[in-house]
Order: C-alpha cells, then sequence, then structure tokens
C-alpha cells in the first residue's frame, strides 16, 4: 500500500507528521498546503479563525522544510500550529475579538509567539475567542461566535474557542490559548481535546492582552500527551520581560509520560461534586475514576474542599477588578478604536470606550469598578481576596494528601448557541469546576473523559504548583486505556 | 453555601440594591459612555450578580490575610535562596527602544511624530 503511506492525513498528531517530514514522506510546505485549503474549507461554517497567515505561513513552512533537509528539525519544525489572537504577532493584525483593536499590528512578538517562530513551527492563523477572553461561549466575539463541530448548533466553550475548535476539527494538530478562568479547560472539555493551563508563573504573558494579571496563563491545545509535552517545553521558561514568569528549572515535560500510575493517588472532592452536576457527566466522570483504579491509581474520597463555591464570586470579583485597570489604557489615543473627535478629550474618550467594547466587557468593567468603588471595596474586592486565601490553603492542605484532584471539568456538555448570551450569571456558573486552578495558580489539565449524548466531556486534573510532569503522565496514562481522545467529529458535509 | 441549579433560591447574606443612577455614575468612573436603555438593562444584571456575591460574607475570613498576588517569585520564595529570587528583576541594561515610527504606527490621529488629541488642560 505504498500509495497510502503517500498520503498526507490531516488528523495525524503532530509527532507522526515529524516523523513523516522525516522520513521525506512529505515535507512541511505540502502538509502546508493541504491544511489550508482544508481550514478555509470547513472555517464557512466553524468561524474558528479572525485571520489567516496564508503567506507568512508558506515562507515559514519552506524554511523549516530546508531545516528537516539539514536534520536540524525540533519536534515542532514545520508542524501548522493556530495561536488565539490574544498574543501579539509581529506585524500582524492581533484583535482580542473586539472592537477595539480591530486594526491594532503590534511591533513585537509575545514571548510564546517568539519561542514558537524560533522552535520552525508554522503559524497559519489567529483563533477567534470572547473578546478580551472574557466568557464561556465564544459568542462575546466582535467576529461572530464560533461553532462546535460535534453540533454546530452547540458553543465551542471560551474563550479559547477557535483554539480548541481548530485542534478538534483536525484542521492542525495544536494550538495556543489563554486561561483565566477556564478558557483553555473548558473549551477542551467541550470540543474532546487536551488543554492546559500550566502553573501560574510558568509561561510567559509578555505580549499577551491583559485581562486578570493574577490569573491569566498561556497554554498549549493538542490531541495527544505527547504533543501536548513537545508545546508545553517550547513554550515555557522564565522571561525577563515578564515578571511574574518562574525561574524554577523548566523539566523535560516528555520523561515521565510512560511511568504509568504506580503509586499516584487521585483525590475526588466528594463535597464539590454533590450537587449541580449532569448525572451523565457524573456517571462518564465515575467511568474515568475506574479506568485509572483499574490500571493502578488510588483513590482518595474523603478530601474536602469546603469553600469551593465561593471560587465563583472570587474569581468574579477578582477578574473584573483587574480587567478594570487592565483596561483603562484603551483610551482612544495612542492605539486602537477612536470615536469621532467630540467637544472635550474626555467626551471623546467615553465615546470611545462605549463604543469600542462589547456588551460583556462592558459588564465586567462595570463590575470590577463597582467592586473597587469607595464604600464596597472592603466588602467585596478585599472580602474576595481573603477568601481567594481561604480557597488556596484548602487545595494546599488537600494536596498534602494526594498527587493530583479529578472532577469533571464541567458540569454539562456544550451547551446550545444563545442559552445563556442574557443571563451572565447563569454563564459564570458553568466555570465552577474550573476557577479554582487559577485562583490557586496551580496547574490544571483537561482531557477526553468520555461522550454525553454524542458530545464530549472533560476530565480535569488539577495538581500541585509546577506539577506538570504528572499531570502529562496521567494523561498518557488515561489515554493509553481508553479511546476518547482519538474520537473525530464528523465534518465531511461541510 | 450556593449550589448550581439553586442559583434562585440563595439565601442571601445582603440584599443588594443598586439603582440606574449607581450604574450612570460606576460608567462614569470607568469613562464608559452607557444609554439609559443600556443602564437599565445592567442595572438587573449588576444586582443579581452582587446578590450571588454577597454569599461570600458566610465565609469566616477574621484571621485570614488576603492574597493579592499569586506570583511565580513568590512560588520561587518557597525553593530558592532569596538572592537568586532578586534576580527575577531584569538586569538594568540600555536596550535600543522603539522607533518613533513604530510607536506612532497604531494611533489613530497623527501629526508627523505627534498623537494629536482635543485639549486636555
Amino acid at each position: 500500500m505504498a500509495e497510502m503511506d503517500t498520503e498526507i492525513q490531516l488528523g495525524q498528531n503532530a509527532h507522526t507528521h515529524a516523523d513523516n517530514f522525516r522520513n521525506g514522506t512529505y515535507s512541511p510546505v505540502e502538509l502546508l498546503s493541504k491544511t489550508l485549503d482544508n481550514l478555509e474549507k470547513l472555517d464557512t461554517q466553524l468561524n474558528a479563525y479572525i485571520s489567516v497567515m496564508r503567506s507568512e505561513a508558506t515562507s515559514a513552512a519552506e524554511r523549516a522544510s530546508s531545516t528537516i533537509d539539514s536534520g536540524e528539525a525540533t519536534p515542532l519544525t514545520g508542524i501548522p500550529i493556530a495561536v488565539k489572537d490574544l498574543l501579539n504577532t509581529k506585524d500582524w493584525k492581533t484583535t482580542a475579538a473586539s472592537k477595539m483593536l480591530s486594526t491594532y499590528v503590534p511591533v513585537e512578538d509575545s514571548t510564546v509567539v517568539a519561542r514558537l517562530k524560533a522552535a520552525g513551527a508554522v503559524l497559519v492563523g489567529k483563533t477567534n475567542l470572547d473578546e478580551f477572553a472574557m466568557g464561556s461561549s465564544n459568542e462575546f466575539s466582535a467576529f461572530g461566535p464560533v461553532k462546535n463541530p460535534w453540533d454546530v448548533s452547540r458553543v465551542p466553550g471560551g474563550s479559547s474557542g477557535g483554539s480548541a475548535v481548530t485542534v478538534a476539527s483536525r484542521v492542525v494538530p495544536l494550538s495556543i490559548g489563554t486561561d483565566t478562568g477556564g478558557s483553555i479547560r473548558q473549551p477542551a472539555a467541550f470540543c474532546g481535546v487536551l488543554g492546559l493551563k500550566p502553573t501560574y508563573g510558568r509561561v510567559s504573558r509578555f505580549g499577551v492582552v491583559a485581562f486578570a494579571s493574577s490569573l491569566d496563563q498561556v497554554g498549549p491545545f493538542a490531541r495527544d500527551s505527547y504533543d501536548l509535552a513537545d508545546l508545553l517545553q517550547v513554550i515555557s521558561g522564565y522571561d525577563p520581560k515578564d515578571s511574574t514568569s518562574s525561574r524554577i528549572p523548566v523539566p523535560d515535560f516528555s520523561s515521565q509520560l510512560q511511568h504509568g500510575l504506580d503509586g499516584l493517588t487521585f483525590g475526588v472532592p466528594s463535597d464539590m461534586l454533590s450537587s449541580g452536576v449532569d448525572p451523565l457527566v457524573q456517571s462518564a466522570f465515575e467511568e474515568s475514576i475506574e479506568v485509572l483504579q483499574a490500571n493502578g491509581a488510588r483513590i482518595n474520597r474523603d478530601i474536602r474542599l469546603p469553600s469551593i463555591e465561593a471560587a465563583l464570586p472570587v474569581y468574579y470579583l477578582i477578574a473584573p477588578s483587574e480587567a478594570s485597570a487592565n483596561l483603562a489604557r484603551y483610551d482612544g489615543v495612542k492605539y486602537g478604536h477612536s470615536a469621532e473627535l467630540g467637544e472635550s478629550a474626555e467626551e471623546t474618550m467615553f465615546n470611545t470606550r462605549g463604543e469600542g467594547f462589547g456588551p460583556e466587557v462592558k459588564r465586567r468593567i462595570l463590575i470590577g469598578t463597582y467592586a473597587l468603588s469607595a464604600g464596597y471595596y472592603d466588602a467585596f474586592y478585599l472580602k474576595a481576596q481573603k477568601v481567594r486565601t481561604v480557597i488556596r490553603t484548602e487545595y494546599e492542605e488537600a494536596l498534602n494528601k494526594v498527587d493530583a484532584i479529578l472532577t469533571p471539568t464541567t458540569p454539562t456538555p456544550a451547551f446550545k448557541l444563545g442559552a445563556k448570551l442574557d443571563d451572565p450569571l447563569e454563564m459564570y456558573l458553568n466555570d465552577l469546576y474550573t476557577l479554582p486552578a487559577n485562583i490557586a495558580g496551580l496547574p490544571g489539565l483537561s482531557i477526553p473523559g468520555g461522550f454525553v449524548d454524542g458530545l464530549p466531556v472533560g476530565l480535569q486534573i488539577v495538581g500541585h504548583s509546577f506539577s506538570e510532569p504528572t499531570l502529562l503522565r496521567i494523561a498518557n496514562a488515561y489515554q493509553t486505556h481508553t479511546d476518547w481522545h482519538n474520537q473525530a467529529p464528523d465534518l465531511s458535509s461541510y | 453555601m450556593t449550589t448550581i441549579d439553586s442559583v434562585s433560591s440563595l439565601s442571601y447574606a445582603m440584599r443588594m440594591e443598586i439603582s440606574e443612577d449607581d450604574v450612570l455614575h460606576v460608567a462614569e468612573l470607568a469613562r464608559i459612555k452607557v444609554t439609559r436603555a443600556e443602564s437599565r438593562e445592567i442595572r438587573e444584571q449588576l444586582e443579581t450578580i452582587f446578590e450571588h456575591f454577597s454569599s461570600l460574607q458566610d465565609i469566616d475570613t477574621e484571621a485570614v490575610d488576603p492574597t493579592m498576588h499569586i506570583s511565580g517569585n513568590q512560588i520561587v520564595l518557597d525553593h530558592v535562596d532569596r538572592e537568586d529570587v532578586n534576580q527575577n528583576i531584569r538586569a538594568d541594561l540600555i536596550e535600543a527602544p522603539l522607533d518613533t515610527e513604530q510607536v506612532l504606527q497604531n494611533s489613530p490621529r497623527r501629526e508627523n511624530t505627534f498623537i494629536r488629541t482635543k485639549g486636555v488642560l
């Protein structure tokens, strides 16, 4: 079947493409050409991209081809990758899915993008997201909603919806998102791919449009643990341009992948799961626990996270408060959208921000401004920061007893487009299980954990600070014994 | 405590009353133009959201310090000597700055090497 071997399979993972490049089966240029055709065909339905970097990607693929010929390839050389349109790309529009930045062209690359380029990855485009990364459904984009490839009448999750969708729909094997309260893990769960929010400080945030600086973290999407490890390897590490990036040395993320589950104990917080979870999501979760248990893991159901439900108010006070400060920079003067000049500089600024920000961004700025305003600071913002300490402490105590904490990633599978659009609080409640990892600064990984009514659901693993190698090891073991991650949505009708 | 399926049956620790004038005041502080129609909708939403948030008052934080920031550096403090941590501040070296054209290229209103605005004083 020699003829079959030369066929480019877009659904292959990055490490398989890398093998095929090395063996001369096909080149990065050939893979890219097929990738771009498929991208443009599917995107008329899915709307995962805000911009496609056709000619830049072609040049990068040509460079990658010669790097491979000279035998100097890295695991990412020539691999097509998509990046959330929240990360600056030099000389290429970076919009944050906002009218405010719809014409903004950065003069520098974000550190993550610079590292991807240096590793030889081929950036194919900038993915759609909720405006300024504020949202859980990808419906708050100035460039229209992204659709879930498993059911286009449903949301893909957010805010990194486009990055999850493009990996799930087999357009590219890898993508980059950001996660402030679940924005990588929740869309990964809704779309049936892996998504990792690294430990706060593991990955540089330089050149990433800021949302809530004490919570934001950049992270990878992939379809298997090997690819996820390779991508995390490239983007991790100290960056002099981000003083919150950590100097803790970057380990070899692939080294423990095949260590299996023997000797690991996982905590299942029963109080967290006592109510509110879709019963079918709950049974998929219990089946996942059985798989892990059957393959050597021990399960501890006695860990307690009694204040976990406070994560929602804590997050939705701290994040909007930080956002209200971070987004004060959009004044229509130095860059970004500007209203017509009014009677005064101040009037121009009011109009600029009134026109440039969408409804959810305005709502969050107003929540934050209210929470920080005189008379409410102690009752809301300061109180939230104190309860943040309580939640962190509970996680630390729980993690003293176990290697990682397991929960479903989301209480339900992907919901219908429009279902929660008019009820912000309902929308926020969808993030309940993902918020604590950001609040506590811990790493969290969502992996495909089964299906409910034909829709993927995620298994979330939250670990100790800087325990990404353990999370990847768990993911690899789970994927060795399950096939969820290999299931692809049927897109043949597009 | 609140649960996902009992949002509407919360026992509020604090009843919030937010008026349309409050919304307009906060919008003024945030420098965002909000119409009367928008402020009506936002008022209702903020009231619901802040009522939910007031459940935080049920948690005893008498002896708890606030977490201002989960800094990568603070995490390092637990693992590495303080001297190393100070090196997290980048070296004070003179580097080539962006040139004028780069700095101004995204400005919506330019005149030569200036940015034009209405008078601010």
